[in-house]
């Protein structure tokens, strides 16, 4: 590309891709369906990743072009319009191969905030163990509940629990 | 769970009992099935009827329902005097008294988000990102959430501009004002402060103790001040053959390096 006159352009970056870090922890909001193992998943989300790249690369190029902007760069910034247009395309395209993918709402309120998107992955996480935690705790409670109805209605009502046990096909009264 | 006792106060045995039972509830033809829309098996059966006055509390004979081997269809009829009785859940079925962290093998994310503290700002999540983005989207209306609530109006495709819509985007020439410069502010990051430990661990110098190592130092110092002096000195005997005595000393102390080195060019006898 040549701009005469423009502020020359700072190189392309190249962006450690995020989807690089997150597959690197196996973490992240939309990590989730490449864990399943097929490849055809995570191509997809490589194109629409790439597309998006070099969409925000052609965004900040195109700010750097306005920004001091000559005469002599006006091609150049109708060039990067285009660009932009099919970058768009590009991504438009990739809408269609991602239609069965589900991002939860709450993400893209920790992305408004200007918050890390990882923190809701950390927070369902932790919500998901506790959970688990009260949950295994109450059965566990009612387990010991049952047992100890069990054996205290076994010594008022003998035959009964005999049926029940039988019933249930217990031989020994649980302990 | 609910047990019921059968009594009939005024019947002789179990079993009599057990015919007058079915005999009032046999009679009516087809009674209708007990909801279950609760999901909880066979309804409750409808309720013993009320005994006669005569009878009196702590007469109830044991339990005489009939018995059903085990396996079979826990019906009300099956079930004896037990009703509402459901399957156990087998050890199959996946409950919270499972670990479904461990189940779904999720230790490795939970470690990694868990374990360590996840940065707090989103830059942090995308450092290459251009502009300032931990800034709250609500303040330049330019929040996520405002683009689902309400989509922009599209027209279905993405046409390309062509030259007469082109003419449309000619620029005024100069730089932008510093406020609508926005792309060019990027969140501070900070400064790396492991290196040095980094640098130090690599090379590990073995610990001296604080005592020798001032000892040392105050040596050097000593040995450098000698020498220090003899220059000094050499200086000064320089400036008397020169025949600045007079006027060095005529000078106050702390004006005598710069004054001597004018008196120096003016008096000098060559």
């Amino acid at each position: 590309m040549i701009f005469c006159k423009a502020p020359p352009l700072p190189p392309q970056r190249k962006r450690k891709s995020w989807r690089a870090r997150a597959e690197a922890g196996s973490g992240g909001p939309g990590s989730r369906p490449r864990r399943c193992g097929c490849g055809v998943m995570a191509e997809k989300f490589d194109h629409l990743e790439e597309h998006l790249e070099k969409f925000v690369e052609n965004i900040r190029q195109l700010g750097i072009i306005v920004s001091d902007f000559q005469p002599s760069s006006q091609a150049g910034l109708n060039q990067k319009l285009n660009f932009i247009v099919t970058g768009l395309q590009d991504i438009d395209k990739c809408r269609q191969q991602l239609h069965d993918i589900t991002v939860p709402l709450e993400v893209f309120e920790y992305i408004d905030q200007g918050r890390n998107p990882q923190l809701y992955t950390k927070e369902c996480l932790e919500r998901a163990l506790a959970k688990n935690e009260q949950v295994k705790g109450k059965i566990d409670t009612m387990k010991k509940f049952k047992s100890l109805l069990i054996q205290e209605l076994s010594k008022v009502f003998p035959e009964d629990m005999a049926k029940y046990r039988s019933i249930r096909g217990e031989d020994h009264p649980p302990s | 769970m609910r047990i019921t006792n059968t009594k009939q106060p005024d019947s002789a045995g179990a079993e009599g009992k057990m015919e007058n039972f079915t005999a009032l509830f046999g009679a009516q033809a087809d009674p209708p099935p007990p909801p279950t829309a609760l999901g909880f098996g066979p309804g409750k059966p409808p309720p013993p009827p009320p005994p006669p006055p005569g009878g009196g509390p702590g007469t109830a004979p044991p339990p005489t329902a009939a018995t059903a081997p085990p396996g079979a269809d826990k019906s009300a009829a099956g079930c004896g005097p037990f009703y509402l009785m459901r399957e156990l859940p087998g050890s199959t079925e996946l409950t919270g008294s499972t670990n479904l962290i461990t189940h779904y093998n999720l230790e490795h994310a939970y470690n990694k988000f868990c374990g360590k503290k996840v940065k707090e700002k989103l830059s942090n999540f995308l450092p290459d990102l251009p502009g300032m983005i931990d800034l709250p989207g609500s303040h330049d209306n330019s929040s996520l959430r405002s683009l689902i609530e309400k989509p922009p109006i599209l027209g279905g495709s993405f046409n390309p501009i062509t030259g007469t819509m082109l003419a449309g985007f000619r620029l005024h020439t100069g730089p932008l004002p510093e406020q609508c410069r926005l792309m060019h502010i990027q969140p501070p990051k900070k400064k790396n402060k492991h290196k040095h430990k980094q640098s130090r661990t690599q090379d590990p110098v073995p610990p001296e103790t604080p005592s020798d190592s001032d000892h040392k130092k105050k040596k050097k110092k000593k040995e450098e001040d000698p020498e220090r002096k003899r220059k000094k000195k050499e200086k000064k005997k320089k400036k008397v053959r020169q025949g600045l005595v007079t006027t060095a000393h005529c000078v106050p102390q702390y004006l005598s390096p710069v004054l001597g080195g004018v008196l120096c060019l003016r008096l000098d006898p060559r």
